[in-house]
């Protein structure tokens, strides 16, 4: 090309003048070159101006500038850029709009200059547009960018900060600022060392060095900053690069992680501690999902129900029941979900559970809940109470023997007024047969005298077998200590009859205010009509050591599920301080008594869920009230 | 005076009460059954031959307050207890308090029971006689002046008439007449019978 130089310069002259190659420039320079005159009338509107407008210079040529590719707002403030340059402000620079044809505004830089005549009038006006519209859009996002990515740092969760090559703190966001607690002019452009102290300088300095060299850093651990303290923190260092390219700075980003390190230190702790509980928890602990699958269980479930968990893990829940729940365990899960009507949960039931060989186990079933995901988990702990179960039974059998005893011994005090009940049946009927034998003998018998005796002899006969048979029913042995509903109103009966012979010597009076409709409990008929022997003959013997006929007032009724008796007396009341020592075995505030009578009575009561309470006293009297569950199903 | 020989039967059991009543009904003895032992004493006659068969304990007054209101009254009627129980105190204590007899029920061998039914009330016949007796002898003595049971009472003691005579500053002549006319309103011939008559009679009405 250098070889050309020369020639080029010498064909100059000639070009410059050429029409034509004015006539190329003006076309594709890729400028916007328009021409007006002095009125402002376009005179030169090239491609470039055509494209930007969307008009044909045969459209606008002689046309006003201001009518046609200005935006109507604009057309003031051009005009008087327009009369300045008239006025000799020239050449000069402004950026306008233009409107396109399409309504689409362009944006363009122009450089202004003018033509003069000979005279220096102003003849043309010449202009010369870049079209920036792009230049300007790409401006603007750019901008927007760097303050949608101020934002971003500023709320990002993290410390975000930059250093120079000198670690000068350069830009610090909110973030880095309140947790310094230092205002934004404090700290830009200071040493980062006064900021975050020598130690915590020390231990960073490493890793600024890294990202300096253009390599990328990362810091997991403890930082001893000097004003907060030590602090675990997760940061990454970064080079960052400047416009010509090279590392200028490091770019920080740290989060400080020492509450979450504490949680999750605290979170494995606990995860720790419970997965060693269940591990050693006597109790079996199953944690099921909405739908009765297990999803974990623990190892005592092994030895309770002889599977693995990894056998039962994934299987339904039911597996671990005996019917008839085990076939009905998902409607009740269903049904919990849909009316929140709880059976289970939060109670805690006796119930029975199955073993992997189908053996059949009593246990005591509590069941917890939680919500995970929108999802309900169950966690059921089931304690084995076969041994349970089993002292129970042994406690009962103990307490029927003892109140077996208790029963033998109320027998024997009333030994003589029974053999005496049984007596005079027995006296009526000899009597009854030895005057008939007479009156047979001597011939004097007639027949319907004969019919009436030996009917009373029958009756009598029947009377003291059953007083014999009352007898041996008290006395038998509660049989399996079985419990059977019973109208408590007929064991009333029963007691009071058995007694009618002490409370006729007595001359006591027994008044029974019986609920109307039978009282039902579910009770052993032996050991709770003890307890009533018992309040009854205490009731009597009340009144009579005071020197009081006695007076007896028996009551029961259905509370609500609860059958309640109550024994009134007119004896001299219980004094306050034996009130306390009432139940104890042994005690006792007769001159002759065991002391067994109430302490026996309130352990067969209890064996049977009630309880039995001296309800009020006075030196008129006291009130003693036995409360059962009643049975199920019975009359409320 | 009735004629009739009464057994009151008294026993809350009403069982036994009727079967006692049949048994002395056979032996053509005539009952009356009572249930407490205050019905009975309300229906007691003291003007009849008669004996009680009682239960010891009765709901109300029991056998042996019943003994002791019959004894206040004077009543001579015998008493047989009968007791469904051994009650050994009680029974002692009945029977020094004059009952007959203590059963114990049921009697098995009826004709104790029944002869001593009989006892009681041939006992009760000869008590009866007896009190006739001394009501009439006492009936008699009313009849005497004052002077005249003096001299009697003093007849009887086995003093001479001087002696009466000297004690009651009176003559001897008029202790005879004294004495003859006291016999004779007695209605008894010699000192013997006198003696006899005068020892049924209690103290306090001899002895002013």
């Amino acid at each position: 090309m250098g070889s050309s130089r020369g020639e080029a310069g010498a064909q100059r002259p000639e070009l410059i003048d050429d029409p034509k190659l004015l006539h190329a420039v003006l076309e594709h320079a890729g400028l916007a070159v328009i021409v007006l005159n002095a009125a402002g009338q376009i005179c030169v509107f090239n491609r470039e101006c055509e494209r930007l407008s969307g008009l044909t210079a045969a459209e606008v040529t002689g046309r006003s500038v201001f009518e046609t590719v200005l935006p109507p707002d604009d057309v003031e403030e051009i005009r008087s850029v327009f009369h300045a340059l008239a006025a000799g402000d020239f050449p000069n620079e402004y950026e306008n709009n233009w409107l396109h044809k399409c309504g689409q505004l362009r944006r363009i830089h122009w450089h202004n200059t003018i033509l003069t005549d000979a005279q220096g009038r102003i003849t043309y006006i010449v202009a010369l547009g870049i079209d920036v519209s792009e230049t300007q859009q790409a401006k603007a996002v750019l901008r927007a960018r760097q303050e949608q990515l101020q934002r971003l740092e500023n709320a990002f969760p993290a410390l975000v900060g930059q250093l120079d090559t000198k670690f000068n703190l350069v830009f610090a966001n909110e973030q880095y600022r309140r947790w310094f607690g230092l205002n934004p002019e404090r700290i830009i452009g200071r040493p980062v060392v006064e900021i975050i102290g020598e130690e915590a300088f020390a231990v960073l300095k490493p890793h600024y060095e890294t990202a300096l060299a253009g390599g990328t850093s990362v810091y997991h651990g403890v930082v001893p900053y000097q004003h907060g303290g030590h602090r675990s923190i997760h940061g990454v260092y970064v080079p960052h690069i400047g416009s010509d390219g090279a590392v200028d700075g490091v770019y920080i980003l740290s989060v400080d992680i020492t509450e979450q390190e504490f949680l999750a230190s605290a979170l494995s702790y606990e995860a720790k501690r419970s997965s060693s509980i269940l591990a050693a928890a006597l109790d079996s602990v199953i944690m099921i999902g909405e739908d009765g699958i297990i999803r974990s269980a623990n190892p005592s479930v092994e030895r309770m129900f002889g599977y693995t968990s990894d056998e039962v893990i994934g299987r339904n829940i039911s597996v671990l029941m005996p019917s008839p729940h085990r076939e009905h365990h998902d409607e009740y899960i269903n049904r919990y979900l849909k009316t929140g009507e709880r059976r289970m949960i939060g109670i805690g039931r006796e119930l029975q559970a199955r073993r992997k060989d189908g053996s059949i186990f009593p246990v005591y079933i509590s069941i917890g809940e939680f919500e995970l995901d929108g999802k309900q988990y169950f966690t059921g702990f089931i304690c084995d109470i076969s041994s349970r179960k089993h002292a129970e039974a042994e406690a009962r059998e103990r307490l029927d023997q003892l109140a077996h005893v208790a029963r033998v011994g109320a027998m024997s005090d009333m030994a003589s007024g029974l053999a005496h009940e049984v007596n005079q049946p027995l006296a009526a009927i000899i009597a009854t047969a030895q005057a008939c034998l007479r009156l047979m003998k001597e011939a004097r018998s007639k027949p319907e005298v004969l019919q009436r005796s030996l009917e009373q002899i029958i009756r009598q006969g029947e009377r003291a077998s059953n007083v014999i048979y009352e007898m041996r029913q008290f006395l038998r042995r509660a049989d399996d200590l079985k419990r059977e509903p019973q109208d408590i109103n007929s064991l009333v009966r029963r007691i009071v009859e058995l007694i009618e012979h002490e409370r006729a010597q007595l001359s006591a009076n027994i008044i029974l205010q019986l609920s109307d409709e039978p009282v039902v409990g579910e009770v052993n008929a032996v050991q709770i009509e003890q307890v009533l022997l018992n309040l009854l003959r205490n009731a009597l013997e009340a009144a009579q050591a005071v020197g009081r006929q006695p007076r007896v007032v028996i009551t029961t009724r259905n509370n609500n599920g609860i059958v309640e008796m109550s024994f009134e007396d007119n004896g001299p009341g219980v004094p306050e301080e034996m009130r306390s020592r009432l139940f104890e075995p042994f005690f006792t505030t007769k001159s002759s008594g065991m002391g067994q009578g109430l302490s026996i009575s309130r352990s067969l009561v209890r064996a049977h869920d009630g309880d039995i309470r001296l309800l009020s006293t006075s030196p008129e009297g006291c009130c003693f009230q036995v409360e059962l569950p009643a049975a199920e199903g019975a009359v409320t | 005076m009735s004629t009739d020989r009464l057994v009151y039967v008294v026993d809350d059991d009403e069982a036994v009460r009727e079967a006692l009543c049949l048994l002395v009904e056979s032996v053509g003895l005539t009952p009356r059954g009572y249930d407490t032992a205050e019905h009975f004493l309300a229906a007691y006659d003291s003007d009849t031959t008669a004996c009680v068969l009682m239960d010891m304990r009765m709901p109300g007054m029991s056998g042996l307050e019943c003994q002791r209101k019959l004894a206040d009254i004077d009543a001579s009627t015998p008493i047989i207890f009968l007791t469904g129980h051994g009650d050994v105190p009680a029974a002692v204590k009945a029977l020094k308090n004059g009952a007959i007899d203590f059963l114990q029920k049921p009697v098995s061998d009826e004709q104790t029971l029944l002869d001593r039914i009989d006892e009681c009330l041939s006992l009760h016949e000869r008590r009866r006689a007896a009190e006739a007796k001394k009501a009439e002898i006492s009936e008699r003595l009313e009849q005497l002046t004052e002077r005249e049971r003096q001299v009697l009472q003093q007849v009887a003691a086995g003093k001479a008439n001087k002696v009466i005579a000297y004690e009651l500053d009176i003559s001897e002549r008029t202790v005879e007449i004294h004495r003859g006319r006291g016999m004779r309103k007695l209605g008894i011939r010699n000192i013997a019978e006198l003696v006899r008559m005068l020892q049924t009679q209690p103290r306090n009405k001899s002895v002013q």
